[in-house]
This record gives C-alpha cells, sequence and structure tokens, in this order.
C-alpha cells in the first residue's frame, strides 16, 4: 500500500479486535447472570485477551503513524 | 554565598505544604481511631487503628519525599479508613486537587535546573491548541473514571452468581473474589494507561520517538496474563486437578484413612481432603514451572490440543475395554459418555471436597460456632 496509509490497516485490525473482546466479555458477564459459570469465566478470558492483543495493534499503529506523518 | 534561587524554593516548598494539609488532615483523627478502640469489637478497633497508623505513616512519607505517588497512596487508605469507621467511602475533592499539583511540581522539578526558565512557544492556533488539550485532558479523565465504575461492575458481576451450585460454592470462596478482582482491576489499570499512551501518540506523532520504540526491543511487552502468572497456574490447576485427583483418591484413599484412624469419623473426608489439597498444590507448581520452561508458540498450543485429544480419546478406549474386555471393539467405538459421567463425578467431588475444607476447618480450629 503505497503513501502514508499503511497506519489505517493496523487501526482497522486493533479496533476489530477491541469491538470484538468488549462483546465477549458482555457476553461474560450474561453468562454469569444466568448462572453458567464455566463458559463465563472462559469468555471472560478470552475477552481479556482479544483486549490486550487489540490494545497492542493500536499501539502499534500509533507509531506507525508517528513513523508515517511524523513533524520531527 | 548565594541562596537558592525563589523558583527553586517554591518548588521545594510549596508541594510539601500541599502533602502536609493530607498529614495534618490524618492527625486530626487519631482521637476518632482512639475512640475505635475502646468499643467492645476489638477487631474493628485493631483495623481502624492499623488503617490510621498506615495513613499517617504515608502521609509524612509524602512531605518527606514530595511524592504523588505516596500521597496517592494516603489519600486511598485514609478512604478506606473513613469507610471502616462508617462514614462510607469519599475522597474530598481538595484532595484530588493537592494531587494533581503534587504531581506537577513532581514533573518540573524532574526537568528544572537554576535558571533555565524560559518560554516555550508552540506552533498552530494558541486558543485551539489550548481547547484541544483541555478536551483531550476531559476526555482522558473520563476513561479512567469509566475504568473504575467497570472494576467495580465486572468484579460485582464475576463474583455474584448464585443460581447454580458451583456458582454459589464459587462466589462464597474468598480466593476466588481476590483472584476476580485483581484480575480486573490490573486489566482495567492496564487498558487505560495504554489507551492513554495511544491517544497522545496519535495527537502528537513525533517520528524520532516511533522509531526509536519501534526499533528497540519491546517485545517483553505483554498483557495482561504474565501478571497474573501465579493466579493463572492457580486457576489452570482447580481445573486440571480434579482429573488428577481420582485415580490418586481411588488408589491411596483407604490407605491414608486407615492410617488416620485416629480421627475416627472424620479419617475418610480428612484423607481425600488431604489427597485433594496436595494434588492441587502439585498442580499448581508444575503449571507454574511449565509456564516459565515453555513459551506460548502456536507449535506449542497445537501439541497441547493434540495432547489433549489424545487424552480424551484413550479414556474413552479405557472405559469401553473395561466394560467389554475386547481391544479392537473398544478402539473403533470408543466410550464417551461413560468418560464424560466419570469426570463430571469427578469435577463434583473435588470441588465438593474443597468446600468442606472451607466450611468445616473455620470448625474445626475452633474459630467459628
Amino acid at each position: 500500500m503505497r503513501g502514508p496509509w499503511k497506519f489505517a490497516i493496523y487501526l482497522g485490525v486493533g479496533l476489530f479486535l477491541v469491538a470484538l473482546s468488549i462483546l465477549l466479555l458482555l457476553w461474560s458477564v450474561g453468562f454469569m447472570e444466568s448462572g453458567f459459570v464455566a463458559t463465563s469465566l472462559l469468555t471472560a478470558l478470552s475477552g481479556f485477551t482479544l483486549l490486550s492483543g487489540g490494545l497492542y495493534v493500536l499501539r502499534l499503529s500509533a507509531y506507525v503513524y508517528a513513523v508515517e506523518r511524523g513533524a520531527r | 554565598m548565594r541562596g537558592p534561587a525563589p523558583s527553586q524554593v517554591l518548588i521545594f516548598v510549596v508541594p510539601r505544604l500541599v502533602a502536609a494539609a493530607l498529614l495534618w488532615d490524618a492527625l486530626s483523627r487519631l482521637p476518632a481511631a482512639a475512640d475505635l478502640l475502646r468499643q467492645p469489637l476489638a477487631l474493628a478497633g485493631s483495623a481502624g487503628l492499623a488503617l490510621w497508623l498506615a495513613s499517617a505513616v504515608l502521609s509524612a512519607l509524602a512531605v518527606a519525599l514530595a511524592s504523588p505517588s505516596f500521597y496517592a497512596a494516603a489519600m486511598v487508605v485514609g478512604a478506606v479508613e473513613r469507610a471502616v469507621a462508617g462514614h462510607g467511602v469519599s475522597v474530598p475533592a481538595i484532595s484530588v486537587a493537592g494531587l494533581l499539583v503534587l504531581s506537577l511540581f513532581d514533573s518540573v522539578s524532574s526537568t528544572y535546573s537554576k535558571g533555565q526558565g524560559r518560554f516555550v512557544k508552540l506552533e498552530g492556533h494558541p486558543l485551539l491548541t489550548w481547547l484541544s488539550l483541555v478536551a483531550t485532558f476531559l476526555a482522558l479523565l473520563g476513561f479512567s473514571v469509566a475504568g473504575g465504575r467497570a472494576v467495580a461492575g465486572l468484579y460485582e458481576t464475576l463474583s455474584g452468581a448464585k443460581i447454580s451450585w458451583l456458582g454459589l460454592s464459587l462466589s462464597t470462596f474468598i480466593l476466588y473474589r481476590l483472584m476476580v478482582l485483581l484480575a480486573v482491576s490490573l486489566a482495567t489499570v492496564t487498558v487505560v494507561s495504554q489507551a492513554f499512551e495511544v491517544v497522545f501518540a496519535y495527537l502528537r506523532p513525533s517520528r524520532e520517538r516511533a522509531m526509536a520504540y519501534l526499533a528497540s526491543d519491546f517485545e517483553s511487552d505483554a498483557f495482561p496474563e504474565p501478571p497474573l502468572g501465579s493466579l493463572k497456574a492457580l486457576l489452570l490447576s482447580s481445573f486440571v486437578s480434579p482429573l488428577l485427583y481420582a485415580p490418586v483418591d481411588a488408589a491411596l484413599a483407604p490407605a491414608l484413612a486407615s492410617a488416620l484412624s485416629f480421627l475416627g469419623w472424620y479419617a475418610a473426608w480428612a484423607s481425600s481432603a488431604i489427597l485433594a489439597a496436595t494434588v492441587y498444590a502439585l498442580a499448581a507448581f508444575a503449571i507454574h514451572r511449565m509456564d516459565k520452561l515453555m513459551g506460548l508458540g502456536p507449535l506449542h498450543f497445537m501439541a497441547a490440543c493434540l495432547v489433549l485429544l489424545a487424552g480424551v480419546y484413550a479414556g474413552g478406549v479405557y472405559f469401553k475395554y473395561a466394560e467389554t474386555g475386547d481391544l479392537l471393539a473398544s478402539a473403533t467405538s470408543p466410550d464417551f459418555a461413560r468418560l464424560s459421567s466419570y469426570v463430571a463425578s469427578a469435577y463434583a467431588n473435588y470441588y465438593n471436597i474443597f468446600y468442606g475444607l472451607v466450611e468445616y476447618l473455620p470448625k474445626l480450629m475452633g474459630v467459628a460456632p
């Protein structure tokens, strides 16, 4: 991809991962309220892992953006 | 001999004055703490006195060092102490303003040297820059507040399931609640701090800093599983140890029960409990060690999944073989129903043992009636 738009890929992936993780965490809360404890814990674990991955990709996107369009 | 410059005196004195306000507040609460001691509830009194002592020591350290971390810790301990004394959890707004002042002076003093006061010229429209900075600051402050709310809400729901029996036994198990609280608060703090970093990197992109960071070795920056390393070992062990415990119990429990026959009626249960606790501790230790030895590459995951599949298949084959005695028939049609009922009963027995341990042990030791 030419030009200073490479950061958009990272940004998209990062936002997608964070959205997925928020969905999983909300599901986890719903499962716990219905009494499915093990499912709730499993989705909570998946949500936290995806959250960490998504934040890492978002940080990478910020640094790539700074490299591409940085002032100095 | 020239005295210190007025700006240096200012930087030295002002943060210490602000922290001294907190110390004064803590000292003025000494009569209340002493009153707590005279109450008949000795436990509440000693907790209140210990908290007051901690907040006084922390605020004294904050005055001595002018450090915002000690100030924040003293604020938190003071709020907890006020909650224990029955006034409800509250942090006065003045204290938070004092924390901001302290942080400002701390960051200024770390980069300021004598006689170097100069004005910095920012490019861009001044009003827009100011507005954008203030708006960003308020938005990120909102992030932090939302993070605190998320910790409270997530902790309440993740530890408040009372419908199923497993949920009930887990939600009254204090170790589980502590683990959930620790996990949620660690995750929220890390999320908020990384969000701050990302937003500021987008607002003021700097090429040199980004290149330096990307070129450096930052692969060791993983979150949140390593901070929860030992907790994860405990959690994984609680999943794995019932399976390990069931055959061990079937094999060793009668021998152990006869060795403990001096306990009389408790002997069988005590031997099961000892075996369960030992298996749990050994499994947690092994998982912790294994985690440090191997990495978490994709090949390792695949190997673990294949081992798990092979184990399940072997279990099915074993149960069919125990029933029919024909190896070829059991290899082609493994009995998964008996395997799953065996596994379910193993888990149920194991957690019953743990629940009984938590319930009976204080009674045995005379703590609870």
